[in-house]
């Protein structure tokens, strides 16, 4: 059975001692290609695992990719203008549906009755989009794997069997955290969803949102005033869970009728609040032991020490 | 769907003597000796800020000293009263948290009257129209995204000259083209009316900078562009308008690495130049996909007696008061902000309800503060960050 351990953050892990737990022998496959430009500035990762860590180099390989495939780099483009211009729609109708959820349990907070199901379809409605996006990401995915797929072209398909090549060589893979978009890109191109079917897998920070089902992105400090949004689809490592990293700073109210909202559009899936010092090992790709990080729960409490849903 | 951020109600600021005097009683401890007053001076910033009460401070001989002021509900002067058996003069206000106000102190003596910055206040900005004295109130900070920051890559500031057939001249346009331009990505267009006073006063290299480089807002080519004769082509003039679609973002667009659809072209002015920002967009509805308007000096009149506000204005109040007799959608997005201590707030929230009809979503941002170029500085992120939202919130620790 694959072992995964999922942190908060960097700040104050102890990677090394992560790694030995697994149990293996052999160098780390080192993913940083959420910190972009910054990818190859790793000598601390690589100390703090023991060193002897071997960079994937991912995002490096996905700009080659992108400047000697002019035709794939195209499609791309085209690919993340739809993808934007759905997003774009989603988040429209996403603060629609959410004003439509804070109008309704206003109007029963004022008349001091419990909400009923009038506040169960307005929930419900938000989940619907949920759903819908996360669909037409995938289904954008779909085709454009279908239309250019990437083991035919060239560059790739190097790129992917060095990646697969290196990989062979090491006994656990380990994914840092940085721009989380970036990031999933990245291991989406080299394929390293494949490659780490069966490793030990040490994730942190955004590394943890990259391996789950979905990517969902919260941020109360952002200038547009975007909504809690389903981003991308990520690896589907992790599953039942939606993570949660840097919760502390990304969280400022706690207000439980917004989280009590969050907490039902995420379900089944149970919230998980990673912050610096959190940790949880999966078990066939779930959560078991949430005793050490908080959650969110479904009446909008943040708690920790809650047993998995 | 309107987004309404700030005070939705006119500020509570008020003339508060009795609250002063316990400021300054506390402060003087009772006494009012020259020395008390040396010594209240030498300690504390001035004017005095104790919680919401800030008590502007003077000191001399005069017949008569006040105020100059927007403040709303309070009286313009202000007068100043003598603490007795002292050469201070005092008055006191109360201002909501983080208020921002600019002021300049009146001095009579005898039949002459001048005005100054507060001698005693340090904080002194500049304006296109003289330097001022600054009251910030308890909370105001200034945004950290305004100064230099050293591991922010600077963008690169280019002047061009393009001959304008509409404006019958020259126009000189100062391009900002950021640091991560790459031949592989096409960016969107900002087009800032007075661009000069916005790079001066405002600081927007250095704003622009920083939100690029925090990614608190996507990366943009913006073209400050400088006017001619301001009022004339800024008060909803028709060749200005041409100016900007027909010749100016064509030709950027041609020439450099720019979307080129009405998402990527966003106008942006304040007070005049968000009425020129309109007005071009009420022209070619379509075109432009948003608007950043910072106080627009959006007068308008019930009956039709444009000569009410001066010349100057009537042309702009034709131009808003038949704005308001049909308001269309004509472009994409609106962000509006005022400051709830100008006179233009009183227009500016009566204009919302049609400035919201004329876009699908609009966000209106009335601040503690005035109609100045720190006041529009400070609304830069709520205004791009809203208008091309950057990436930060995709990124995460390392």
């Amino acid at each position: 059975m694959r072992q995964v351990t999922l942190l908060g953050a960097l700040e104050g892990a102890d990677l090394a001692a992560e790694v030995a737990a697994f149990g293996v022998d052999g160098p780390v496959a080192l993913i940083t290609a959420g910190w972009e430009e910054g990818e190859r500035n790793d000598a601390e990762v690589d100390r703090r695992l023991g060193g002897g860590s071997r960079n994937l180099n991912l995002y490096g390989r996905r700009l080659d990719v992108l400047e000697s495939d002019a035709e794939y780099a195209d499609a791309e483009r085209l690919l993340r203008t739809q993808l934007d211009e759905l997003r774009e729609v989603y988040l429209l109708r996403l603060r629609h549906a959410l004003a439509g959820v804070d109008v309704i349990r206003r109007r029963f907070a004022e008349a001091h009755r419990p909400p009923g199901p009038e506040l169960d379809g307005a929930i419900e409605a938000v989940r619907a989009l949920d759903e819908s996006q996360a669909t037409a990401i995938g289904g954008a995915y779909e085709r454009f794997y279908a239309q250019h797929p990437p083991h035919e072209r060239a560059p790739i398909a190097r790129h992917r069997d060095e990646v697969a090549e290196i990989v062979s060589g090491c006994a656990a893979i380990a994914i840092a955290g940085g721009h989380v978009g970036v990031l999933n890109d990245c291991l989406h191109l080299c394929n390293v969803g494949a490659l780490i079917e069966d490793r030990p897998l040490l994730a942190w920070s955004s590394g943890s949102m990259a391996i789950s089902e979905r990517i969902v992105v919260i941020d109360d400090a952002d200038p547009a005033g975007r909504p809690d949004e389903i981003y991308d689809i990520g690896l589907g490592v992790a599953r039942g869970m939606v993570a949660l990293p840097a919760a502390a700073s990304r969280l400022h109210a706690h207000d439980p009728d917004r989280l009590a909202v969050f907490a039902r559009r995420c379900a089944p899936s149970v919230c998980v609040l990673f912050d610096a010092g959190d940790r949880v090992e999966l078990h066939a790709g779930r959560p078991t032991d949430l005793g050490a990080v908080g959650v969110i729960t479904r009446d909008g409490r943040m708690v920790r020490g809650a047993a998995a849903a | 769907m309107v987004e309404w951020y700030g005070e939705r109600q006119p500020p509570d600021v008020s003339p508060s003597p009795a609250r002063s005097q316990r400021a300054l009683t506390r402060l003087l401890g009772e006494r009012t000796s020259p020395e008390a007053v040396d010594q209240l001076l030498r300690e504390h910033q001035i004017p005095l800020v104790d919680g919401p009460t800030c008590t502007f401070l003077w000191r001399g001989e005069a017949d008569w000293v006040g105020v100059e002021h927007r403040m709303p509900d309070v009286p313009i002067p202000l007068p100043l009263r003598r603490l007795k058996g002292t050469d201070l003069w005092y008055a006191s206000v109360e201002l909501p948290r983080g208020a921002r106000v600019q002021y300049r102190l009146l001095v009579r003596r005898g039949e002459h009257t001048e005005s100054m910055n507060d001698p005693l206040n340090k904080r002194v900005v500049g304006e296109p129209i003289g330097s001022q004295s600054v009251l910030e109130a308890d909370g105001y900070v200034v945004p950290d995204w305004t100064r230099p920051d050293p591991a922010a890559v600077s963008g690169e500031l280019v002047d061009v000259r393009l001959p304008s057939k509409a404006l019958r001249r020259e126009a000189h346009v100062t391009l900002y083209i950021p640091s991560r331009m790459r031949r592989d990505r096409r960016m969107p267009l900002v087009v800032v009316h007075d661009g000069g006073d916005f790079l001066h006063f405002s600081s927007m290299g250095t704003v622009l900078d920083n939100l690029m480089h925090r990614r608190l807002m996507a990366d943009c080519v913006v073209a400050f562009t400088h006017p001619g004769d301001r009022l004339r082509e800024y008060g909803a003039g028709t060749a200005h308008s041409r100016f900007l679609t027909d010749e100016l973002v064509p030709n950027l667009e041609g020439s450099l690495h720019l979307r080129g659809d009405p998402r990527g072209r966003v106008l942006m002015g304040a007070s005049f130049g968000g009425v020129a920002a309109l007005a071009a967009a009420v022209r070619k509805p379509g075109f432009y996909g948003g608007l950043l308007l910072e106080s627009p000096s959006l007068r308008f009149t019930a009956a039709a007696t444009p000569a009410t506000f001066g010349e100057v204005f009537e042309p702009v109040i034709r131009f808003v008061n038949s704005v308001r007799a049909s308001p269309r959608k004509v472009t994409e997005r609106i962000f509006l902000t005022f400051g709830a201590f100008e006179p233009l707030a009183v227009p500016d929230r009566a204009m919302a309800g049609v400035l919201e009809r004329m876009c699908d979503e609009m966000r209106l941002v009335e601040a503690l503060d005035g109609h100045n170029w720190i006041n529009w500085r400070d609304r830069l992120l709520d205004g791009l960050g809203w208008l091309f939202p950057g990436e930060a919130r995709l990124i995460y620790p390392s």
